[in-house]
């Protein structure tokens, strides 16, 4: 396939998650609105970040005034499985320039990444895949900037009584509760849900951070023991 | 410094870091190929960071839990809670669980409140 058609590719493959995505970026949008951000720092961090649970959590705890650091770490725990997909698409971006890496890195989002690998498996040879993880980069990225941008004026314009504030835990609904599909991810879930009740009394919102540890701990033990 | 000020460093400075944090682990080991290895271990909890942590973002906020391992959540928000989690079982798609939710909520809400 030629550059341009691999780059088609990518778009015509994401194009029908970008309704997803809009939302889910509105919502990130609105929460950035009642943190309290400017419109300009809401964009940035879609822009910049380009990763919803990670951007949301991070205005919540700037609300709740907890210290940077610890805003920080929590980033890095919530975008820890990124170093996975890292991992994953490595040896298919090894022979490009250091431009090209860093762009394509930048664009690994949950989706993009899911279907580059899937593309990339179909066709290890073609010399120019790496056009596809564009076209599939810019089809979520420009939309989820546009969207965030959109939520956090809707965000500031809508009142409280619409409970659009629930449209956050709708989301995460959506996304979590189709990937428990064995007893790994159950066991993480229920340890991370049942932690994170147990822990919301920790200082500076810990509790998340080790309600996300003890539910990969788990998951991995089970793991572990299921195949021993 | 005000504190609006000082509001608004605190937001630069988060966005700052998560900017560089979030691209650093992206770009990891396509920067450094195999000049690293995680271990085994690592690697299989790795594989469960997504879940444990969009587990450990959304039970908080719809049990709104209280310190001494009691939880005081919104029933309506609850029971949405609920049945967005079995829209999002059957159907897989974010869009119809957050719609399905919130049209449930607005529809509970006008009969109860």
């Amino acid at each position: 396939m030629s550059p341009r058609s691999e780059f088609l590719a990518g778009i015509r493959d994401l194009l029908p998650s970008t309704p997803g995505i809009v939302m889910f970026s509105v919502v990130v949008g609105v929460a950035a609105a009642s943190a309290g951000v400017s419109v300009m720092a809401a964009a940035m961090m879609g822009l910049l970040v380009f990763a919803g649970s990670a951007q949301l959590v991070a205005f919540q705890l700037v609300a709740a005034r907890v210290p940077v650091l610890v805003i920080l770490f929590s980033v890095l725990i919530i975008n820890l499985r990124l170093v996975m997909y890292s991992m994953s698409v490595a040896p298919h971006f090894r022979h490009l320039p250091l431009k090209w890496k860093a762009l394509l890195a930048h664009m690994l989002s949950d989706q993009v990444y899911a279907f580059t690998v899937l593309h990339f498996e179909s066709r290890p040879d073609s010399p120019h895949k790496h056009w596809y993880t564009l076209g599939a980069g810019l089809t979520l990225g420009v939309p989820w900037v546009i969207a965030g941008v959109a939520g956090f004026l809707l965000g500031a314009s809508i009142p409280r009584s619409w409970s659009l504030d629930f449209t956050l835990a709708l989301t995460f609904i959506g996304l979590v509760a189709p990937a428990v599909k064995d007893r790994g991810t159950l066991a993480a879930a229920l340890t991370a849900g049942v932690v994170a009740v147990a822990a919301v009394a920790l200082p500076m919102r810990l509790g998340l951070i080790t309600a996300a540890l003890a539910g990969m701990a788990a998951g991995a033990w089970v793991e572990r023991w299921k195949t021993r | 410094m005000g504190r609006a000020m000082e509001n608004a460093l605190t937001v630069w400075l988060v966005i700052a870091g998560a900017a560089v944090i979030t691209f650093c682990l992206r770009f990891s080991f396509i920067a450094l190929q195999e000049r690293i290895e995680i271990p085994k271990m690592v690697q299989r909890a790795l594989r469960y960071a997504p879940v444990a942590v969009l587990t450990a973002i959304v039970v908080p906020l719809v049990l709104n839990p209280e310190p001494g391992f009691t939880v005081a959540p919104d029933s309506l928000r609850l029971a949405c809670a609920m049945a967005a989690f079995l829209i999002a079982r059957a159907s897989r798609n974010i869009l119809f669980t957050v719609a399905g939710g919130m049209l449930l909520l607005w529809s509970l809400q006008a009969v109860f409140r």
